[in-house]
């Protein structure tokens, strides 16, 4: 959905660090892809592709795309760990506690595309 | 060969300009909702009761998201408020930055609820946060019956949900108390209202629940 605005902001990011290192060229980058952004990973990917492709430095990088589950912490029950879908046969998470259904929740992991790092050669 | 760490966010720039957004509207003492729904649900219908009926106890403002036209701003300035228009151009849903420049553009001083209508989605405007303190989505029973059970992630994280043209509920075969079901489902918490955007009958509801806010 906002997987072209989110590359941009990427690919913009990972040049401007690779050119400050004064790489030749970007071999490898590491992302991490919360479950609970809306942003679909295939769709990041071939964004990704495309546009590094399009950079000087970015002609062969490898693209590594890690998914992160969510991780919630119930502020009523304490739990801390992952999310269920409900039966409504979509396969996006519902913000609800799995141990005793509060709403009441805080998102510690899973809510983030993280440009974790790159491997460069210089 | 060389490992460069970078840790950093893609989406740090909009989270960022949201908060911005917030600072800004707290500083100055205003409450800012943010009005989404699908493309004729009755968005612009229910910013009118609502600025109709708080009018004369409250300043309001209001931001009008849109692509290219400005048929919705225009209807609310019929009610002799401030309304700046905000076009998206093709994009599909108000963004942080566009909102800043629109309400920069607003006697904000002046100003004690503001009202941003964003553009008629039920998906993206869910995950682009504007930086406003409350949200309200309005669906109406001409969409059908599985709004709310297609979009939950819309539908979970909204503060106030406003079912509209409650009156074509036969006609459509679509049944309101279903809808509140499924809503309770997803966000118990959410004061699910019954509007009619035509009359107005309903919002007076909504806004005996929206008061504490005010």
């Amino acid at each position: 959905m906002h997987e072209f605005s989110t590359v941009k902001n990427i690919v913009e990011k990972v040049t401007e660090v690779a050119e400050k290192e004064g790489a030749k060229e970007i071999t490898r980058l590491e992302i991490e892809l919360g479950e609970l952004t809306l942003l679909e990973e295939e769709q990041i990917r071939f964004w990704l592709e495309m546009m590094l492709s399009q950079t000087e430095l970015g002609k062969s990088t490898e693209v590594v795309l890690n998914r992160i589950s969510g991780v919630i912490q119930c502020n009523i029950c304490g739990y801390k760990g992952g999310l269920e879908t409900t039966g409504m046969d979509h396969y996006f998470p519902i913000l609800k506690c799995p141990k005793c259904e509060s709403h009441d929740l805080k998102v510690i992991e899973g809510d983030d595309c993280i440009i974790k790092s790159l491997e460069i050669e210089d | 060969m060389k490992i460069v760490e970078i840790e950093e966010s893609a989406l740090k720039k909009g989270k960022e300009l949201a908060k911005e957004n917030k600072k800004l509207l707290d500083e100055k003492g205003i409450i800012a909702f943010d009005v989404m729904g699908s493309v004729g649900s009755g968005k612009t219908s229910l910013i009118k009761w609502l600025v109709r009926k708080l009018k004369n106890r409250y300043k309001i403002g209001m931001v009008a998201g849109d692509l290219t036209t400005e048929f919705d701003a225009k209807r609310i300035e019929e009610e002799h408020i401030p309304v700046v228009q905000a076009h998206t151009g093709r994009v599909c849903h108000l963004d942080p930055g566009l909102v800043r420049k629109a309400i920069l553009n607003l006697p904000l001083d002046n100003i004690d609820i503001l009202f941003i209508e964003n553009v008629g989605n039920l998906i993206c405007p869910a995950a682009v946060p504007l930086g406003v303190h409350k949200e309200i989505v309005v669906t109406s029973v001409t969409e059908g019956p599985y709004m709310i059970k297609k979009h939950p992630y819309m539908f979970q994280r909204v503060s106030y949900v406003a079912i509209n043209k409650i009156d074509l509920q036969e006609a459509m075969n679509v049944s309101v108390e279903q809808l509140k079901e499924d809503l309770k489902e997803i966000n118990p918490d959410a004061p699910i209202f019954g509007i009619n955007g035509i009359t107005g009958e309903g919002v007076d509801k909504l806004i005996q629940c929206m008061s504490f806010q005010l």
